[in-house]
């Protein structure tokens, strides 16, 4: 379905993504676009959803470059880290604004387009949220109406930036399974940019490890997550357990505070 | 650029304070104190009125310098100045006064702050200018008060006019938005002496309902000769056929000094030219 | 769906406004009634039509201008507080108007209008490179660049005034004092040219305006051109604004406070806010000038200061917010 080919861009100098070359298929499935910040992995989130153009290389979908901005739109739909909501709205007229790319110049929705809204926020398990404003809801909520938003457009490639970034643990396993229903009733294929290692590896079906702008492993997690690797890509001894990489423990000298591990919070 | 009518020197001040997006307020004026500096030799004034009426007086020899808009007399002409709407402290200062001159309207704040020997002269109504010039009279030892305050207070009286029809007359101070000479000023003193009625009748100087002077027009309308009535007659043409609209010289209408006198009989050469036409 | 919402909106603002386009032309400082004026009475006729009904039209289609002005402004920049007065698009337009007057060559025809419009261009220019950065505006860049700016216009001003002779000078202060007294019929049509050019321009593009609202990625992923738009929407919004000040001076406030009336009851995006601003815009401008017409009449108060005795409130309560 998606080819990215000898993709290139910096920001002013600034090195963004350099020369990545991945394949995405049809077909459904959870993949992980996984490194440590600043890797790039924005970068190619925002090269595949075409809001920045690639300097070098080219993004192909279905064998064609030459895609109509909002004819693309309709494949490949993208929610960004932070969704900007300064004007409050319901959640149904913000759900319904993601069938933006299926409208003409004058046009408003239609009822289909509305009853397609509300089939996207059932399948986030936000129906309840339909009438609600979006300031009234929790950091959880409001990120499923947007999620439910993408889901709006039909989109057969979901690209995720940082969706657990803000959530805390219970809220991360609730989306992660939202995710993996998503993939699995609408055969869609969701790639999710995580920076962190055990979320990416526990809800994904293939990780692709960013670093320094380039790719540096496109694998199964069973085959990210092993000591070498996490070594060799992100430069620290770790124990990995049961797929799980563990930190090395702080040494004695320094008096050590608490381990966010410990008290089974992550940030 | 002389703008000596206070309610046009008051808009433009305001003008200036919106430009700038700060409302100003005056300060309040304390009343004159008069006496204290008898036999002053070396005066600045900071008003045209009060040039002149230190000239009329016969103490215009004692005057060492003035403000930008003091051009009358001829000799006011010559004389150093020191500044407009914000006279120069400094160079007050430096003319070593024994007593400076300003009118009510004016903004003191700085002049009190430098002690300067300063008074503060109330000449804002016609029937003031007379007290005034015995007061500065006194105040400067100056050998012609008396007969000036009576030429001044004689030729008003001359003046004087009752007539049949009194004339409503409208001052247009400004043009957009129009704003205009109420009652209790200067140019109402003046209508009302040459037997006219002012057809404003709310006090002051306010801003005005255009469609009011519409639906009853003045008989006479007068407005400063620098002020470009146009935009005002663009929107309202029928008072061109209705009212006289006579342009005046501000500087010899508005004035409160002794050619109130001349004012007088021009505004009275205005309405008996109306009556003719009438 | 989201029509049906639209058409009842509209319904209500409309026999709102039209109420008060009705009450404002009926009220006012001269006693005159109508129908001597549809009978003929030439003074009547004059009152009525000439001086009191083309400026409640003026009023009208400046506060539609200054609504149209916000609301896009507000979506453009995603902050509630924008506003053509705030931001210094209007003191730009002043500023050019006063400048060209004071300079003794208001009377050339049309340069008024076209140098305020590039003034507010001017300064809309300078909002974008200062008070935003990487995408966003922060609202205190957007204040202390809208005083600033503001600064900056009088700052010229004053030094146009100290150089202009007194009469031209007198002319020029008129656009400092924002007022609809005196408007024409020619200034009313020359505005409402000015508005139907820039608000058809911005129904074009207002789908695309209102996905700018969820940030400015997120648009272009839903396929939005959003250089384009923004270019657009930002030189429609500024023809519109110099258009208002050159008939009225500056009048503030008013592009803050109508969108944000129409969202305490609509909470809908710009397609929806677009046509009920054009309609509450009016209905709030003649409504403010018919209280400064007939509060104390025939004094008449400056429409500025009741439009801002309306809108600081909504201002300050904006930015306690936080929003």
């Amino acid at each position: 379905m998606l080819r990215v080919e000898n993709v290139s861009y910096s920001y002013n100098g600034r090195r963004g993504a350099s020369d990545v070359t991945l394949h995405v298929d049809d077909g459904g499935a959870l993949i992980a676009l996984a490194g440590p910040n600043g890797s790039g992995k924005s970068t190619l989130l925002k090269l595949i959803a075409r809001v920045l153009t690639p300097q070098r290389g080219e993004v192909v979908l279905d064998g064609r470059s030459d895609w109509m901005a909002k004819e693309y739109a309709r494949h490949v739909g993208y929610l960004p880290q932070e969704s900007e909501d300064v004007f409050t709205m319901k959640a149904i007229d913000v759900v319904v604004s993601g069938r933006a790319p299926y409208l003409s110049r004058f046009a408003f929705e239609s009822e289909s387009d509305y009853a397609e809204a509300e089939k996207a926020l059932a399948l986030c398990d936000a129906s309840y949220l339909a009438q609600r404003f979006l300031d009234e809801m929790s950091g959880g909520e409001r990120k499923r109406v947007f999620l439910a938003r993408v889901l709006a457009g039909a989109p057969r490639l979901i690209l995720l930036d940082e969706p657990f970034a803000a959530l805390d643990i219970a809220h991360v396993q609730q989306f992660s399974r939202l995710l993996r229903g998503i993939v699995d009733r609408t055969n869609s294929t969701v790639v999710f940019a995580s920076h962190d290692l055990n979320w990416a590896a526990a809800y994904s079906d293939r990780m692709i490890v960013m670093r320094e702008g380039s790719i540096a492993r496109d694998a199964s997690p069973a085959e990210v997550m092993r000591a070498d690797v996490v070594r060799e890509l992100f430069g620290f001894e770790a124990h990995v357990v049961d797929r799980w990489v563990v930190p090395p423990p702080h040494p004695p000298s320094a008096p050590s505070p608490p381990s966010p591990g410990e008290k089974g919070t992550r940030t | 650029m002389s703008l000596s009518a206070p309610a046009l020197r008051s808009l433009v001040n305001r003008g200036l304070c919106a430009a700038v997006l700060v409302c100003g307020v005056a300060p309040a004026i304390p009343p004159a104190i008069a006496g204290k500096i008898a036999g002053a030799t070396r005066v600045i004034t900071l008003a045209p009125n009060l040039t002149e009426i230190v000239f009329a007086i016969g103490a215009g020899d004692h005057i060492v310098a003035t403000d930008d808009f003091s051009d009358s007399p001829a000799a006011a002409k010559k004389l150093p100045k020191v500044g407009g709407q914000e006279p120069s402290i400094e160079r007050i200062v430096a003319a070593k006064p024994d007593v400076v001159l300003a009118s009510s309207s004016a903004n003191v704040t700085a002049l009190r702050a430098a002690h300067l020997p300063l008074e503060v002269i109330k000449t804002d109504r016609l029937d003031e200018v007379a007290p005034v010039m015995l007061q500065l009279g006194a105040l400067l030892h100056a050998p012609h008060a008396n007969e000036a305050a009576r030429a001044v207070r004689d030729g008003l009286a001359k003046e004087r006019r009752v007539r049949k029809h009194p004339p409503r007359i409208l001052f247009a101070a400004w043009n957009q938005p129009l704003y205009v000479g109420g009652r209790d000023t200067f140019i109402d003193d003046l209508m009302r002496l040459c037997g006219a009625e002012n057809a404003v009748e709310v006090t002051g100087w306010p801003q005005y309902s255009l469609e009011s002077v519409v639906a009853k027009p003045p008989d006479i309308i007068l407005h400063s000769s620098r002020l470009d009535l146009e935009p005002l007659l663009r929107a309202a043409p029928e008072l061109r056929t209705k009212s006289r609209i006579v342009p005046i010289d501000e500087n010899r209408f508005t004035r409160p000094g002794p050619h109130v006198v001349d004012a007088a009989a021009n505004l009275n050469a205005i309405i008996d030219a109306w009556e003719k036409s009438h | 769906m989201g029509e049906v919402a639209l058409k009842k909106g509209v319904l209500l603002l409309a026999i709102l406004l039209v109420a008060i386009i009705i009450a404002a032309a009926s009220l006012g400082a001269a006693h005159v009634s109508w129908r001597s004026a549809l009978s003929g009475d030439e003074t009547a006729r004059a009152v009525l039509i000439r001086i009191r009904l083309s400026r409640v039209i003026v009023a009208a289609l400046i506060g539609a201008t200054l609504a149209v002005a916000g609301v896009t402004f507000q979506t453009l920049l995603r902050n509630p507080l924008a506003d053509p007065f705030i931001l210094g698009v209007s003191g730009g337009a002043a500023c050019g108007a006063a400048v060209v007057t004071a300079l003794g060559l208001g009377r050339v025809p049309g340069l008024v209008p076209v140098v305020a419009f590039a003034g507010a261009c001017g300064a809309t220019v300078a909002v974008f490179l200062v008070a935003r950065r990487r995408g966003r505006t922060d609202t205190t860049r957007l204040l202390l660049s809208g005083l600033i700016l503001n600064a900056l216009f009088s700052a010229i001003i004053l030094i146009a005034f100290a150089l202009a002779p007194a009469s031209d000078m007198s002319s020029a202060l008129r656009w400092m004092m924002g007022s609809l007294a005196g408007a024409s019929w020619n200034d009313a049509i020359l505005l409402g040219a000015m508005f139907v050019v820039a608000t058809t321009i911005l129904i074009f593009i207002a789908n695309d305006l209102r996905m700018l609202a969820f940030g400015e990625d997120d648009a272009r992923a839903h396929g939005v051109n959003v250089e384009r738009v923004k270019l657009i929407g930002f030189g429609a919004a500024s023809i519109v604004t110099g258009a208002a000040v050159a008939v009225s001076g500056i009048i503030g406030f008013v592009g803050l406070l109508v969108p944000h009336l129409v969202r305490l009851i609509w909470r809908r995006d710009y397609r929806f806010l677009l046509p009920l601003c054009v309609l509450a815009g009016p209905a709030l401008l003649v409504a403010s000038d018919t209280v400064a017409r007939i509060a104390i009449a025939p004094v008449e108060l400056p429409v500025g200061a009741i439009t801002a005795l309306l809108g600081v409130p909504f201002f300050l309560s904006l930015l306690r917010s936080g929003r």
